[in-house]
């Protein structure tokens, strides 16, 4: 674009660049002028020579991650979870949001406000109600299960439960919010295509499949794309809280961020961690254009640039 | 991490609002008679949870700092549990820290002197610092030396460890315990079982990570080194010991003499802080902690039953240093001395304001009052001890044990030594993150160690612990050979 032809885009679009400045503001100050510190990861960093006087050792702070005998484990766990949380929330949240516009006209905002809630909750908040269910001794879960017959069960010493635990927390803590991002999305819908249906002779479910779906996967597969980006990197709140961080569930539980953060925290190396972050976000990139170069393959008009 | 961010600017929010108020009254005051100008100083220490009079005590803090250092000081307590985390990022955040206190066990020292987060400290105390340089001998300076330079002032209080079971009294009676019988671990387990059977709703041993140490089985603290072998040979990490230790703890937990959460609690007071844990292990095991014991389990007499002799440990558990940021080094190690060497300031951080927080009784004791607002229990935090008024319950000569107990505890062959971790970090982080998984739950007895314990081992050599142990042999080796050639 030439200078011109930029500034010609800038005068046309005042008011909606005037609306993203905030944003573009933040993202700036919080994420482009910090990324000079990225040279931390390839140096021994020591505090009182600062930043730019500390010596360089090339990869060797990327090392541990990768001689690591839980590389393969943590790294795994990771993207599973992730591509499980990508998975259920979409699907969740769409079925939510389609029956919300369905059906739910009377008691719409209960049914959000009660559903968004604990999107506001922190882990931490979160991990006491999920131990008020799942506590060995006192948890309503093993109360239930001794109240029908059944016996007593250790959550919390058994890791092969924990993907179904975590990803229910997940969903729970995290439906509300994208169901009213598709939520929006349905009302933007024009509402001539549901009468051109409906004189076709559509019928309800017809009309989802046919109408309500199509219009909505530009959204969806932006979404997606987004949450591809962050594959490699986990929710430490929700691995680290709710699991209540004990080592007999690292199995199925620990992610690279809890992993990092156990690795780390003792020797506090600051160039480590930027070591692993680095790393992180490198994949990040890397998948974020090779999913949305794989959409503008299938089709251009649904990728994200 | 978004995470560390937000704690980070947590942090700088609450801390930016102490030091507005703290600067404001340190101007009006002005009623100094030294010739210093007046400072600011900022002290970050560890405290068991948050006092609700802490800024009462602070302006009084002030008051004494103020007339005989023309200096007040902001006094930044920070949880135990999230101590060593904050700490590491106010660190990275460069602010001001003029007295930070550090340990060889939270907020490592040596590791954050190597990082460049301390002053050494040798010239300041040798022109500021007389007084309290000559309070504690060189063995106890050691504590906080590193390469020959001194990093860290060490509180002077217990600096041996006595690994010790903490029976509380009641049982001890009810069931005509003889403490005199108990030397090793296996004598307690009839005790155990009578526990276990006659009373229903205690736990006969609380516990949240076992009771293993290598001080109960004659290897030396410093190093993982038999006490008596005369080519000193570091110990894998997994010791022979450690075996007989973790298939006792599991026979225990099988028969229920063990909480059923050990592995998963986190603090060492959640073993016993219910009152319901009939039986625990404490290893230090220090004079006077009959005390501290009692005002932290539900106020339950206990009574402390050693099972090794004491042993020097050096003064490295307790320590204030002075940070790299600080603007006026000498006035920080000038505070340190008046905390060590003023009665009334020290008694002052310890138990709060007298007659508010804490009466005076008869002679030294004192009537500590554990929810008037300000309750520390932790004298070794702040300085030395044997400035301190004793609580009511601790033995009249609880000092005197402790000097004792000092004087006489065995120093290690391997005094002077230590290990720098910096060729073998990768190692140690992943070491670390292998110990996480595994040590809580065998140790605790909760997993069958016939069946994890080569799990264990399998997964500690492929984080390369055997690599930290020839790296450590290496360092001893060439530490003996420089002692043999002095």
């Amino acid at each position: 674009m030439k200078r011109g032809k930029f500034l010609k885009f800038v005068s046309r679009n005042g008011e909606l660049f005037i609306f993203s400045l905030p944003a573009i503001i933040y993202i700036f100050i919080m994420s482009y002028v910090p990324m000079f510190g990225v040279i931390i990861a390839f140096k021994n960093y020591v505090y009182d020579k600062g930043i730019l006087g500390s010596e360089w050792v090339g990869f060797k702070n990327f090392k541990f991650l990768f001689t690591s005998d839980n590389a393969f484990r943590i790294t795994r766990n990771t993207v599973l979870y992730n591509l499980g949380y990508m998975f259920m929330t979409t699907v969740f949240s769409l079925a939510v949001a389609i029956l919300l516009h369905e059906v739910a006209k009377k008691w719409l905002k209960i049914y959000q406000t009660a559903m968004i809630l604990p999107f506001f909750l922190s882990w931490v908040v979160v991990s006491y109600i999920t131990m008020a269910f799942l506590d060995h001794q006192n948890g309503f879960l093993n109360g239930w299960l001794e109240g029908l017959g059944f016996e007593r069960v250790q959550w919390y010493f058994k890791a092969n439960v924990w993907p179904y635990i975590l990803n229910a927390v997940h969903l729970w803590k995290a439906i509300g919010f994208s169901a009213l991002v598709y939520f929006a999305g349905i009302l933007g819908i024009d509402a001539e295509l549901y009468e051109a249906a409906k004189i076709d002779g559509a019928k309800r479910w017809q009309m989802i499949t046919n109408v309500t779906i199509p219009q909505l996967t530009p959204l969806i597969i932006i979404l997606l794309i987004m949450s591809i980006g962050n594959m490699f990197r986990g929710d430490f709140g929700l691995h680290y809280f709710i699991p209540n961080n004990n080592g007999m569930t690292y199995a199925t539980t620990d992610i690279i961020d809890t992993y990092i953060y156990r690795a780390l925290s003792e020797l506090g190396d600051v160039s480590m961690a930027s070591a692993v972050g680095l790393y992180q976000s490198v994949v990040g990139l890397v998948l974020v254009v090779a999913a949305n170069y794989t959409v503008r393959k299938i089709n251009e008009e649904n990728s994200l640039f | 991490m978004a995470w560390a961010l937000v704690v980070c600017s947590l942090c700088a929010a609450i801390l930016g609002g102490c030091t507005g108020a703290g600067g404001s009254r340190g101007t009006e005051a002005g009623a100094a008679d030294t010739k210093l100008e007046p400072v600011d100083l900022v002290w970050y220490y560890p405290q068991y949870g948050a006092h609700p009079d802490q800024r009462l005590v602070n302006d009084a803090v002030n008051a004494i700092t103020r007339t005989k250092l023309n200096a007040t000081v902001d006094l930044r307590p920070i949880d135990f549990a999230s101590y060593e985390q904050k700490m590491n990022t106010i660190v990275a955040s460069s602010e001001q820290m003029d007295v930070i206190w550090t340990s060889n066990w939270l907020f490592p020292w040596a590791t954050n002197a190597k990082k460049g987060v301390f002053r050494p400290l040798d010239d300041l105390l040798g022109n500021y610092g007389g007084q309290l340089l000559a309070s504690m001998d060189e063995k106890y300076w050691n504590g906080g030396k590193l390469g020959g330079r001194l990093y860290a002032v060490p509180n002077y209080q217990i600096a041996a460890m006595r690994p010790s079971l903490v029976i509380q009294k009641r049982f001890i009676d009810k069931y005509r315990l003889d403490v005199s019988k108990i030397k090793r671990i296996e004598d307690i387990e009839p005790f155990l079982r009578q526990i276990k059977e006659g009373e229903p709703n205690i736990v006969p041993f609380g516990t949240t990570r076992g009771l293993y140490t290598n001080l109960l089985y004659g290897i030396d603290w410093r190093v993982p080194v038999y006490r008596n072998d005369p080519t000193p040979t570091v110990l894998p990490d997994v010791t022979a010991e450690m075996r007989t230790n973790f298939a006792l703890m599991h026979d225990w937990y099988t028969k229920g003499y063990i909480n059923e959460d050990a592995a998963t609690l986190k603090d060492a007071a959640d073993a016993y802080n219910k009152g319901n844990a009939a039986v625990w292990f404490d290893i230090t095991g220090k004079p006077g902690s009959e005390v501290e014991f009692k005002a932290s389990d539900g106020g339950y007499d206990v009574q402390l039953v050693p099972l090794a002799g004491s042993v020097f440990v050096g003064a490295g558990s307790s320590m204030n240093a002075i940070g790299r940021t600080s603007a006026h080094p000498e006035r920080a190690l000038m505070l340190l001395e008046l905390v060590s060497t003023d009665k009334e300031l020290y008694n002052l951080l310890v138990y709060g304001i007298e007659g508010k927080h804490y009466t005076k009784t008869t002679g030294n004791f004192v009537q500590v009052h554990t929810d008037g607002g300000y309750f520390t229990n932790t004298d070794w935090v702040f300085g030395d001890i044997r400035n301190e008024y004793l609580p009511e319950g601790s033995p009249p000569d609880k000092i005197e044990q402790t000097i004792r107990a000092n004087d006489e505890a065995a120093v290690s062959a391997f005094d002077g030594f230590e290990f720098d971790p910096e060729r073998v970090k990768t190692e140690i982080a992943n070491v670390r993150a292998v110990n996480d998984e595994y040590y809580p739950a065998l140790a605790t007895g909760t997993i069958d160690p016939a069946r994890f314990l080569p799990e264990y081992e399998d997964k500690l050599a492929k984080a390369g612990s055997g690599v930290i142990v020839q790296e450590k042999q290496r360092q001893l080796d060439e530490w003996l050979k420089a002692r043999v050639k002095k």
